[in-house]
């Protein structure tokens, strides 16, 4: 309140003051009833007021948890509800069909009319198999889909066998084979059914041509064996106006499938991994099919586009603050040069030995980073991440100097004492505020500067692959920081804490940038989690002061080295 | 960390209970500083019930905002100020902070050797009371509070020459009081 300018006061301003500065007069009795009143309005006005904060945030959580579900559900009811489509329409429109026909008509009725167009064929069904054998990726997929329809068609088998009193256990059985190659076969259709027509008669010369014509062609046929059967059954069951056109509606049939089948791969995934011995015996059997089945599963690796990670960056931190030249000069008190408080020549040694100990002992503390990130995969490699975090960010300085700051009473000299401080808070304002201080040298004592902010992190990460479990990464991003407290503690009861919360007026600044790089390498635990670790720099764009020009210290930018760990899950993904 | 615990002191353990809400430590806080508070909200209000009112909003505000002291000055001087600052807006808000044309009175000015010794408090105050309410806002800041006019000049949104030139108008308005009282008891002296 005083003022070092405020020095033209005369007799009547000071007799004034002497008598009325500290002077006392009794209020009215109810004032404090008065005043307790306001105060009971006030905390009911500020519970009300909490409680619809607490209510908006509540809602605002509620809205949206139901729109990120919507969105989840839609994005994968979409994809599932194509699957089952897809499943359903193979059983309505190719095994089901068949198999139904199979069934109400016979499993094996051999009729003889079939037999000569069978021999003609026999010889498209060569030139058939041989374009299977380079058969793309969505056969290999098709390949395990049709194990779905396997077991539907073996009921339909099981309920030719119960009406056909004639019909061979093997060739009924074989039916639920017969899928395989039907849709393996989806790529060229009319070929498959060729190739259901050449064997139709039976002819064992036939499927030995086949052998020995192509090795993928012979391995065909000998899963396809049964299907030529099967198929023969099928054709037979087909009413005669109908068999005429059979080869361009299954074309037709199977052309809708395989683009309905790209883009359900996640089924697919599921499929494969439930008949994964049917899926070993088939790559065992045919060299190219194994491939493209790889593929096929690097292709549902990459089905979650969505993830949630959980970070945590153990770091130390550098402050970057430094310590002026010279805090200040020495001026008398009385003296016409105001610049500064008055102070004496040991003061002035002593704090010029406390800011060389700033300078010398103040080190990074321990901080930390923690995060909660969403990801959404932007490509194969890249992934862009954003979320929420908690920053805490300690240096410490081990120091033995205390500086006490007096003011004088107005108008007299009585001498206040200011609470105790370190050279660290003077040396953020321009100069000292008050009239007279001391530097004094005590026992060793620590001093902790802590930050603390709330984060919004955004950022893009890119990763490669390593070998199938292990991968590397890199990344880079920028976040928002925003500063909730800042805490300067000493661990003497002479020196006072200083803590300055988001909404007081304090010298550091309220919203900080930083950019921050990291790289290291990850682990896939299983298709959904995987961990990571790397090492983190993160630098912040400001200096930690909002003013730093108006400080007497030197003002840099601070930043962090510490090591980055999270924990990461793909949804989508099982 | 036990490194940095330290004991508290009676007024920390005052503080926090009024920051906690807890009535009878804000009860304990208002009885240590609320007769000094009164003296100075009635040297700005022109009557002790505006300078009651002063007071309660005052004190309503330093417990809503208790937790926002940092302890870099002494506890009374924190509350003093925001009374003064409350005075203030409360003055403002009735438009009192007006400058009226009263100091015709200040012509001959006396001298500057009084002594105040023989004044009692109430006559004091009522002397000051009687000032302009702008007039009486300076003298307070400047002769008691001991604000210079630079400062003075930015919390009344006026500037620093005003302020001097209203200040010393004030001044001569008081000694002019303080004279002619003299004068009335001389006299009174005499003919008795």
């Amino acid at each position: 309140m005083s003022s070092a300018a405020n020095d033209k006061r005369g007799h009547l301003e000071s007799e004034f003051q002497r008598r009325m500065h500290d002077a006392e007069a009794s209020p009215s009795p109810d004032l404090w009833a008065r005043i307790d009143h306001d105060l009971t309005i006030q905390e009911s006005k500020h519970y009300k007021g909490r409680m619809v904060w607490y209510r908006q945030l509540a809602a605002a959580c509620f809205v949206l948890f139901i729109l990120a579900g919507a969105l989840l559900t839609y994005t994968y009811k979409t994809t599932g509800s194509i699957d089952a489509g897809i499943a359903a329409m193979q059983l309505n429109t190719e095994t089901g069909g068949a198999a139904a026909e199979m069934a109400t008509t016979g499993a094996a009725p051999v009729a003889p009319g079939m037999a000569e167009s069978a021999t003609s064929a026999l010889e498209q069904s060569m030139a058939a198999a041989a374009e299977v054998t380079t058969a793309p990726l969505s056969d290999a997929v098709a390949v395990a889909k049709a194990t779905i329809n396997r077991t539907d068609t073996k009921q339909a088998v099981e309920q030719s066998i119960n009406t056909n009193a004639s019909g061979d256990y093997r060739r009924v059985q074989s039916a639920g084979t017969a899928q395989y190659n039907l849709h393996a076969t989806t790529d060229k259709p009319s070929a498959a059914i060729a190739a259901g027509q050449s064997s139709y008669g039976g002819n064992a010369t036939g499927s030995e041509t086949n052998h020995s014509s192509h090795p993928a062609a012979k391995s065909l046929f000998d899963i396809g064996r049964p299907f030529f059967q099967t198929a023969r059954q099928a054709i037979t069951a087909v009413p005669p106006a109908f068999r005429n056109t059979a080869d361009q509606s299954m074309a037709t049939e199977t052309g809708r499938t395989r683009s309905l089948v790209e883009l359900s791969q996640k089924a697919v995934t599921d499929y494969l991994s439930k008949e994964e011995k049917t899926a070993e015996q088939t790559l065992a059997l045919n060299g190219p099919v194994a491939e493209s089945t790889g593929k096929a599963d690097q292709e549902a690796k990459k089905e979650g586009r969505w993830s949630l990670g959980l970070g945590y960056a153990p770091s130390y931190f550098n402050q970057n603050i430094q310590m002026p030249g010279q805090m200040m000069g020495t001026v008398s008190r009385y003296s016409l040069l105001a610049g500064g408080p008055d102070k004496s020549a040991q003061t002035s040694e002593n704090m010029n030995e406390a800011r060389d100990e700033f300078e010398a002992n103040t080190d990074p503390a321990f901080s930390y980073a923690a995060e909660v990130k969403a990801g959404l995969r932007l490509g194969k490699k890249i992934k862009l991440l954003a979320g929420l975090g908690f920053t805490q960010n300690t240096a410490r300085t081990k120091s033995s100097y205390i500086i006490k700051q007096f003011l004088f009473k107005p108008g007299t000299d009585e001498r206040v004492e200011m609470p105790g401080t370190t050279v660290f808070l003077p040396s953020l304002n321009n100069n000292f505020t008050t009239d007279s201080l001391s530097v004094s040298k005590t026992d060793k004592f620590y001093v902790n500067y802590r930050y603390r902010h709330i984060t919004v992190p955004v950022g893009l990460q890119y990763e490669g692959n390593i070998s199938n479990n292990w991968f590397w990464y890199t990344s880079g991003g920028v976040a928002a920081n925003f500063l909730i407290e800042t805490t300067v503690m000493a661990s003497t009861s002479e020196v006072k804490d200083v803590q300055y919360d988001h909404n007081d007026n304090s010298p550091f600044r309220k919203v900080q940038f930083s950019g921050n790089v990291s790289a290291g390498f990850g682990k896939r635990i299983s298709n959904a989690v995987s961990v990571t670790a790397g090492p983190e720099f993160r630098g912040y764009l400001n200096s930690l002061l909002a003013e730093p020009d108006k400080a007497l210290a030197p003002q840099g930018n601070p930043y962090t080295i510490g090591v980055n760990m999270s924990v990461n899950y793909n949804l989508g993904q099982k | 960390m036990n490194l940095f615990k330290k004991p508290k002191s009676e007024e920390d353990i005052l503080i926090e209970g009024c920051i906690a809400g807890k009535r009878e430590m804000q009860r304990l806080l208002y009885e240590m500083y609320s007769k000094k508070m009164m003296a100075v909200c009635l040297r700005y209000a022109p009557t002790t019930f505006e300078a009651e009112d002063i007071m309660q909003d005052a004190f309503v505000k330093v417990f809503s905002h208790l937790q926002n002291f940092k302890k870099d000055c002494p506890l009374e001087f924190w509350i003093r100020k925001i009374m003064v600052n409350t005075a203030l807006k409360h003055l403002r808000s009735k438009q009192l902070l007006t400058v009226s044309h009263e100091a015709d009175e200040v012509a001959n000015l006396p001298s500057d050797n009084v002594n105040l010794s023989d004044y009692s408090m109430d006559e004091l105050l009522g002397m000051i009371q009687s000032l302009a309410p702008r007039y009486r806002m300076v003298f307070n800041l400047y002769a008691i509070e001991g604000y210079n006019h630079k400062e003075i000049g930015e919390m009344l949104g006026i500037s620093e020459g005003t302020s001097k030139s209203q200040y010393s108008r004030a001044r001569a308005i008081l000694q002019s009081m303080l004279t002619r009282h003299e004068k009335n008891y001389n006299e009174h002296v005499i003919s008795s």
